[in-house]
């Protein structure tokens, strides 16, 4: 599985992006992504519909509000 | 006072002004401090001895005529090499900007000049901004004034370095992911991560648009808000510095603490802290408490996500920014940038997109959490003793998520929120390396924040300390 992981991002990293990686790279940078990945799923069920990244500046606005 | 370094940054300004010091007699001590100091620190990349003492001259002319330039009249600063000055070479920490040449000038820079700052010199900073140590595989790694051996933090590796070696008054730094905060805190000087759109980013060296800030390290509370002052506020120049009011901080800066509360995480940002720092911390809980402020905790939902989120958002965007050099000469990266670099070409645009669209919600709960119940939050910035430059030499090997990690990890969110936080000497471990803390705050809050940390600074002293030999 790990092999396979690491195989898809060498092929990937030189096809879509023109960078070669080694098959070494490819492995470590395969271990980097993985709890980056698993975080970002577990993080995205809480996004809702409507949420376009200029939301933050509105939100930001909300707490900046005044004192406690 | 026959020692100039004994004079904090306002106390020098004021001194220049009532001319018991000339801008000259400043600019050339520092220079000569600067000089002694880099065979043993390494944290400057280049001298602009001669612009300097000409702008020295310059200010003690304007004076003699009766003229004051602005508040920094004559003072000496020294600046991250990541802000362009036009003409002057700016290497980013990087080999592949070694010769590069900006044609304007940063809106921070101009705006520290119109207010009478010099600049000495040009520092020492992690290769592209890109790194929480101060290692740096072109120039050299930068070493902590009170221990040679142990790293300074970065990315500003130079300016927290030079800033507690008081070789120069205060210091421009960028922080995207700690990188004010960790050298503030590991040299023993005060440092601020202001809210994201406080500070314009024009003619700063970009790393990740979303997550940049700039922000002072200064000796004291109060030096580091007159320079925020200073630098803040809308610039036709940036459209994301916004247009939020810029009061006059230092107005309030002694009120002091009584009927404030301060929040103690419950969550994430204390997990990790070996037994000194959570002394040292409890320390610090102490001594706000005697000034009367109210402690309480708070649990901070979704950190661990934020941090994650964070480095996604870090990743695309930085590698985004380098893609043609790493396509082209990636020989002339360091292994660990270029590491992370890569890390960042391997998101989807769907994943990146969704930790943007995300900020938002955690903004809120994070408001929810902390911000409705306390005016500050208290946090580590490192929760383990300052690291040597040897144990954390990691460059891209499979160690360097996991040290890298430990370093960032209490600011790195913070950087996501986009909220202001201010760095805090606040004790020593027993190896003789500063501890410092982080009070985290509302959207352009930092007034409240520099309030809340000078009532700390008045109390402890440890802004007073010197490292040994400077």
């Amino acid at each position: 599985m790990a092999r396979l992981r690491a195989e898809t991002l060498e092929n990937w990293a030189r096809e879509a992006q023109g960078i070669e990686l080694s098959h070494e790279r490819a492995a470590a940078l395969a271990d980097s992504l993985e709890p980056l990945a698993a975080a970002a799923q577990a993080a995205r069920r809480a996004l809702p519909f409507d949420c376009e990244p200029a939301l933050f500046l509105r939100v930001q606005r909300r707490w900046q509000g005044g004192e406690r | 006072m026959s020692d100039l370094t004994e004079f904090d940054l306002v106390g020098l300004a004021a001194a220049i002004r009532n001319k018991d010091v000339s801008a000259r007699e400043a600019a050339a001590t520092c220079l000569a401090r600067l000089d002694a100091a880099q065979p043993r620190l390494n944290c400057v990349i280049r001298f602009d001895r001669d612009d300097a003492l000409a702008a020295a001259d310059a200010a003690d002319a304007a004076l003699a005529r009766g003229q004051i330039l602005g508040p920094l009249h004559g003072v000496p600063l020294a600046h991250k090499d990541m802000f362009y000055r036009a003409g002057k070479i700016a290497t980013c920490g990087a080999k592949i900007r070694r010769d590069f040449v900006p044609d304007h000038t940063a809106t921070v820079l101009r705006r520290l000049d119109a207010a009478g700052a010099l600049q000495l010199a040009a520092l020492n900073m992690n290769e592209f901004a890109y790194g929480p140590t101060g290692h740096n595989a072109h120039f050299g790694p930068c070493r902590n004034p009170w221990s040679p051996e142990h790293i300074t933090g970065g990315s500003s590796s130079g300016s927290g370095a030079a800033v507690a070696a008081r070789l120069v008054f205060g210091a421009l730094g960028s922080d995207t992911g700690g990188s004010v905060r960790i050298p503030a805190a590991l040299c023993g000087v005060v440092g601020i991560k202001t809210t994201s759109g406080r500070v314009s980013r024009y003619g700063a060296m970009p790393l990740s648009f979303s997550l940049d800030t700039v922000g002072p390290l200064a000796r004291t509370v109060r030096d580091c808000a007159l320079l925020t002052e200073i630098i803040s506020g809308a610039d036709p120049d940036d459209p994301t510095a916004g247009a939020a009011p810029v009061p006059a901080w230092s107005d309030g800066l002694e009120e002091g603490v009584r009927g404030l509360r301060l929040g103690v995480p419950t969550a994430y940002f204390l997990d990790g802290m070996t037994e000194e720092t959570r002394r040292l911390y409890a320390a610090v809980l102490d001594a706000y408490r005697t000034l009367g402020a109210e402690i309480v905790e708070v649990t901070p939902s979704g950190v661990e996500e934020m941090s994650a989120l964070s480095s996604i958002v870090i990743a695309v965007e930085a590698a985004a920014l380098h893609g043609n050099w790493v396509r082209e000469r990636p020989q002339d990266y360091s292994d660990q940038v270029r590491t992370r670099l890569e890390i960042g070409f391997h998101h989807p645009g769907t994943r990146y997109l969704e930790a943007l669209m995300l900020r938002a919600r955690y903004l809120d709960a994070f408001g929810r959490d902390v911000l409705d119940h306390v005016d500050a939050m208290l946090a580590p910035v490192l929760p383990i003793p300052v690291p040597t430059i040897a144990e954390t030499d990691v460059g891209g090997s499979a160690a360097m998520n996991a040290t890298l990690g430990l370093l960032i990890r209490c600011c790195r969110p913070i950087n996501y929120l986009g909220l202001p936080s201010l760095a805090l000497p606040a004790g020593f471990t027993a190896n003789g390396l500063p501890f410092g803390v982080q009070l985290v705050g509302r959207p352009y809050a930092e007034a409240r924040l520099f309030r809340i940390g000078r009532a700390y600074e008045r109390e402890t002293l440890w802004h007073k300390r010197r490292p040994p030999g400077f």
